[in-house]
């Protein structure tokens, strides 16, 4: 597996205490139906294609060496997604920003260059660093590399994180991490199953193994109506009283964002708007 | 209008005639010509105010700047206007016609703005146009805008103080015709505060409400009080300011939370007034602003380092941040200077008053300006820090130092010109230097060397325009006004631009700087870096507005670009900036003045002469707005806040005498995370952050207010120096608004 990077966003406001930088992994070992980074699923690269910004110019048709793009004679573009060897050619000449390679790697050094450059707002914010995904922690030794330079430079660090990790992982992580927002997404096994094809109980593990380390975390999850937005899920009362209770700090209008980021990946979308 | 036109008429009759009875002594000529003026432009007091002082002009008299234009001024078209209609409607007699004609060939070649074009040209072989639909880089105009009085040195000793003042340097110096010039100004300053008293009375005899008799009772015995003494409460310091700034076009009102404060905090302590009466009061004040309405000037300063009084300062600077949030125009400009230690209520409470959408307080940075002031201006520390932006944003030493800002320079043209050879591509008329066929420029060095050479006799030239501007206004005028407030022209008994005042100073306006950076980053990437096509074949297409080359378009955009915080883009930008200004700064030296520097503050000019430029490397299309001042080019700052800021961050700051940042968020980011938009602004204003002028909308409410313009009047925005109404702006200005980047989470 490569370690890939899709995003580094500056200036994060929600992703822990004060100013952040956030860096995102690219890919998850859950499968959340609402995910809203769905570019984050997969481990490869890939390309994103946003048809409803195609002119249709056809620049890509001519620099693709696979054919995976055609436009029809009624100007249609279809791409098929199936013969893209993830080259980014046709990214590199596309006038509109219809496509877009997502996932690339990079050094350690060139991550820290990136987030050297907002040293001074964590320094006047509290802020720091957050890594997340996908699951950030399925790329561990460079994590940890990275999570140990910003230990150096004197960076808070953060690790988002869905709390399926190995319990020998996350031990060296704990010590390397001032805060972990842990992504709880669900507390009944078959629910979780149903929506995020993954298994509670190693969750729950890592959440008592944070806790016994003593470990800062915050418990969060997206509030999803119909599916975990139940008393069951908020009010139980399934860790001892060290470990925060979950607040979603700010709901946003997450459905018309997933939305029309998934209509660019291959991932279909099955959550109904709450409207 | 409280005059009539042919009022105004008769008035440009009389004051010729007191100019022309005075011709032998340019100070008691002033002074005579000032007493007259101020007996016939302050309109009387209505029943709406609360504090006295409005004035409307006449075709002819005597201002810093009024319409732009200076010293003696003539307004000849509006002159000419009211003369035709008058004559139309037989409302003058045959010999004041006659006299009428006679006075416009007077002032016509008389005014003073007028022998400067002469002077200028004479030095030149042509006069500078004046504004932004002319070829060439650069235009320029005549006025003596943005002096900053000592108005501390005027609460603290009134009138019958400085008067004594003059007395005892006249007995240093000997008698001379300034100092009795300068008393006589005190005088008619005496008469138009007692004319005004006797309105109050007869306003109070008339007063229908308790309130309203109260009010013109208390404002009759202000204005009967300033006559002599000092002032004693906060409505006579705030009466004593305005009948001077109005009876003399001061137009931007220094720090107002310093020289008001002690009466201020005085009066509420005594019990006197409660702080609601003081809000009151200011925005009794903020009503004369509006209606003068000055956008590009009009600013107040609160906060900062310096001040004298700065516990009562902060006191009053909130109850000023209370009115400007309660007004909501774009009036007055406030400023507030930023300092590490400063009281965290203030701060606060500007990040509040912008949350709600006013574009103010603008905020500066002391702890970057102070020390760059001292090392641009090679001031000491005492003075740098008297320190203040006016106008757009250009920077005066309160009480120091002159720094008009006339004229502006166009970045970008210089660069198209040097692609044309010389050539005004867009106005198809060759009014540039000779810098040779681009085709034979085969490094970058040669095309950048041409674009500063493009710029450099302009440059030079400005530099004179200005000195002539003070020199020409020196010899036709002492500028009592100025004069009398500003240090060392009484000790030294000389006029302020005949040696009175400590610094001379000037400045000159950048456009386009970043839009010809990134176009030069445009350049040395596909040119000379990755060799993507020749640079002829470049301007081909640009000369052809990107017509069929979509694809070329999308390489310049996609080329490095300034406000990312990446060092390619960033450091064409500031290394064109600190070029410019090394070039503008020795203009000024050769010239004769103390200091004429650059600064990148921009009005919607930015927006308006981008209209008569070619389409640019950066991916500009023909006749599109210029980036404003120091901002990203239009919608190319794409790395979040921090990457624009580290950006803006990066310029030499001992090089220039003001650059305004204009960033603006969504209302859910400023108004939900201000703490941490707080730290921001901080982290910037700690580390070589000059500015920021700050702008909270609605996500869609830009958008929203074109379709449904009713529903968003009370819609404010910033465009660079000045703050407008979002609904009332030209179309291309508001569609540049909105194409800019605004900061969400």
């Amino acid at each position: 597996m490569r370690d890939l990077i899709f995003d580094i966003q500056r200036f994060c406001v929600y992703d822990g205490p004060g100013i952040r930088t956030t860096v995102f992994f690219k890919g998850c070992n859950m499968h959340c139906a609402w995910c809203h980074n769905p570019e984050s699923f997969s481990t490869d690269a890939e390309l994103l294609f946003r048809h409803e910004k195609c002119t249709p110019c056809g620049a890509c048709t001519a620099v693709c060496p696979n054919g995976a793009h055609e436009i029809k004679a009624d100007g249609t573009h279809v791409f098929d997604r199936a013969k893209c060897a993830a080259c980014g050619k046709c990214a590199e000449v596309c006038p509109n920003d219809v496509l877009e390679l997502s996932g690339r790697e990079m050094t350690v050094e060139a991550v820290m260059k990136q987030i050297d450059k907002d040293a001074k707002y964590y320094r006047s914010s509290k802020g720091g660093v957050t890594f997340s995904g996908g699951e950030a922690s399925l790329h561990f030794e460079l994590l940890k590399k990275l999570l140990t330079a910003c230990r150096e430079k004197g960076y808070h660090t953060a690790l988002e994180t869905n709390g399926l990790i190995s319990a020998a992982h996350l031990k060296e992580l704990i010590p390397l991490t001032d805060l972990f927002l842990f992504d709880f997404k669900h507390s009944d096994p078959d629910a979780l199953k149903k929506w995020a094809s993954a298994p509670l109980a190693p969750i729950l593990e890592s959440l008592a193994a944070l806790e016994d380390a003593h470990a800062h975390v915050w418990l969060r999850c997206p509030v999803i109506p119909g599916v975990n937005d139940t008393d069951a899920h908020f009010v139980r009362r399934f860790v001892r009283s060290s470990i925060n209770i979950p607040v979603l700090k700010r709901p946003r209008s997450w459905h018309t964002m997933t939305s029309a980021k998934r209509n660019g990946t291959r991932w279909g979308y099955r959550i109904r708007s709450p409207r | 209008m409280f005059k009539t036109d042919v009022q105004k008429l008769r008035n440009a009759l009389e004051f010729t005639r007191v100019y022309k009875e005075n011709a032998n002594d340019i100070y008691l000529r002033e002074a005579a010509c000032m007493d007259f003026q101020l007996r016939h432009i302050l309109v009387p007091m209505d029943e709406n105010d609360g504090i006295a002082g409005r004035y409307e002009h006449d075709f002819v008299g005597f201002s810093s700047q009024v319409g732009g234009i200076y010293t003696y001024y003539f307004n000849e078209h509006e002159f000419l206007n009211a003369y035709m209609a008058c004559k139309q409607n037989g409302e003058i007699t045959a010999a004041e016609d006659y006299a009428l004609q006679a006075v416009q060939a007077y002032w016509h070649e008389e005014n003073t703005a007028r022998k400067v074009e002469l002077e200028f040209s004479k030095c030149y072989g042509y006069v500078p146009p004046k504004a932004f639909p002319g070829a060439g880089v650069g235009n320029c105009d005549c006025r003596v805008a943005g002096t900053n009085l000592d108005f501390e040195k005027l609460i603290r000793l009134g009138f019958d103080g400085l008067d004594q003042e003059i007395d005892r340097a006249a007995e240093v110096n000997g008698a001379s015709s300034f100092y009795t010039a300068l008393k006589l100004w005190i005088e008619s300053l005496r008469g138009a505060c007692e004319r005004y008293r006797e309105q109050a009375l007869v306003l109070a005899e008339k007063a229908e409400t308790e309130e309203a008799k109260t009010r013109f009772t208390k404002l009759a015995e202000a204005l009967l009080n300033i006559q002599h003494s000092t002032p004693k409460t906060f409505l006579e310091g705030v009466q004593l300011m305005w009948i001077y700034a109005v009876s003399s076009d001061i137009m931007n009102y220094s720090r107002m939370d310093d020289y008001l404060g002690p009466l201020y905090a005085a009066d509420i302590d005594a019990g006197r007034i409660t702080e609601e009466e003081a809000v009151q009061t200011v925005l009794y004040l903020y009503k004369h602003f509006k209606e003068i309405n000055k956008i590009h000037d009009c600013r107040v300063i609160i906060g900062g380092v310096g001040r004298k009084h700065q516990k009562e300062a902060d006191r009053l600077a909130i109850v000023i941040m209370d009115a400007s949030r309660r007004f909501r125009e774009t009036v007055p400009q406030l400023t507030l200077r930023y300092y590490s230690d400063m009281d965290e209520t203030v701060f606060r409470k500007a990040m509040e008053v912008n949350a709600e959408g006013t574009t103010f307080p603008i905020i500066y940075s002391d702890e970057t300006n102070v020390p760059a002031v001292e090392k641009v201006f090679g001031v000491s520390h005492e003075e740098a820090e008297q320190y203040v932006p006016f106008g757009c944003g250009e920077y005066v030493m309160v009480g120091y130092s002159v720094g008009t800002p006339n004229n502006g320079i166009n970045v970008l043209k210089a660069l198209e010109i040097a692609l044309h050879n010389g050539l005004d591509f867009y106005q198809n008329v060759s009014c540039g230097e000779k810098t040779g066929d681009p085709a034979q420029f085969d490094t970058f060095e040669k095309l950048y060397d041409a674009v500063l050479a493009q710029l450099k006799p302009t440059i030079d030239r400005f530099a004179v325009h200005k000195y002539l501007n003070y020199k020409i206004a020196g010899e036709n005028a002492p500028y009592l006004h100025l004069s009398l407030l500003l240090n060392d022209c009484i000790a030294r008994g000389k006029a302020t631009f005949e040696g009175g005042v400590r610094y001379l100073n000037a400045s000159s306006e950048m456009f386009g700087i970043i839009s010809c950076a990134d176009s030069l980053t445009a350049i040395k990437t596909l040119v000379y870096d990755e060799k993507k096509l020749t640079l002829p074949e470049l301007i081909d297409v640009l000369d052809h507005d990107f017509e069929g080359h979509d694809d070329i378009r999308r390489m310049c955009l996609s080329a490095p670009k300034y406000g990312n915080d990446d060092d390619t883009a960033d450091d064409i930008a500031t290394r064109l900036f600190t070029d410019i200004a090394d070039l503008t700064m020795a203009a000024g030296k050769a010239a004769g003045l103390d200091h004429y520097n650059i600064v990148s503050v921009n009005n919607s000019m930015s927006a308006e002469w981008g209209n008569f430029c070619a389409a640019s490397a950066c991916g500009r299309k023909a006749g599109s707005p210029m980036a404003n001042a120091n901002g990203a080019s239009i919608g190319a700052d794409k790395c979040g806040i921090t990457a624009l800021l580290n950006s803006m961050s990066k310029f030499d700051n001992t090089k220039h005498v003001g650059v305004i940042n204009n960033v603006r968020f969504t209302k859910e980011l400023f108004k939900g995370s201000m703490d941490k938009v707080e730290a921001v602004l901080k982290a910037f204003y700690d580390n070589d952050g000059v500015q920021t002028n700050l702008c909270v909308i609605g996500k869609d409410d830009l958008e929203n207010a074109m379709v449904h313009p009713e529903n968003y009047q009370n819609l404010l925005v910033r465009i660079g120096g000045f703050s407008a109404r979002f609904v009332t702006l030209n179309p291309i200005v508001q569609r540049e608004i909105i194409e800019r980047t605004t900061y969400g989470a």
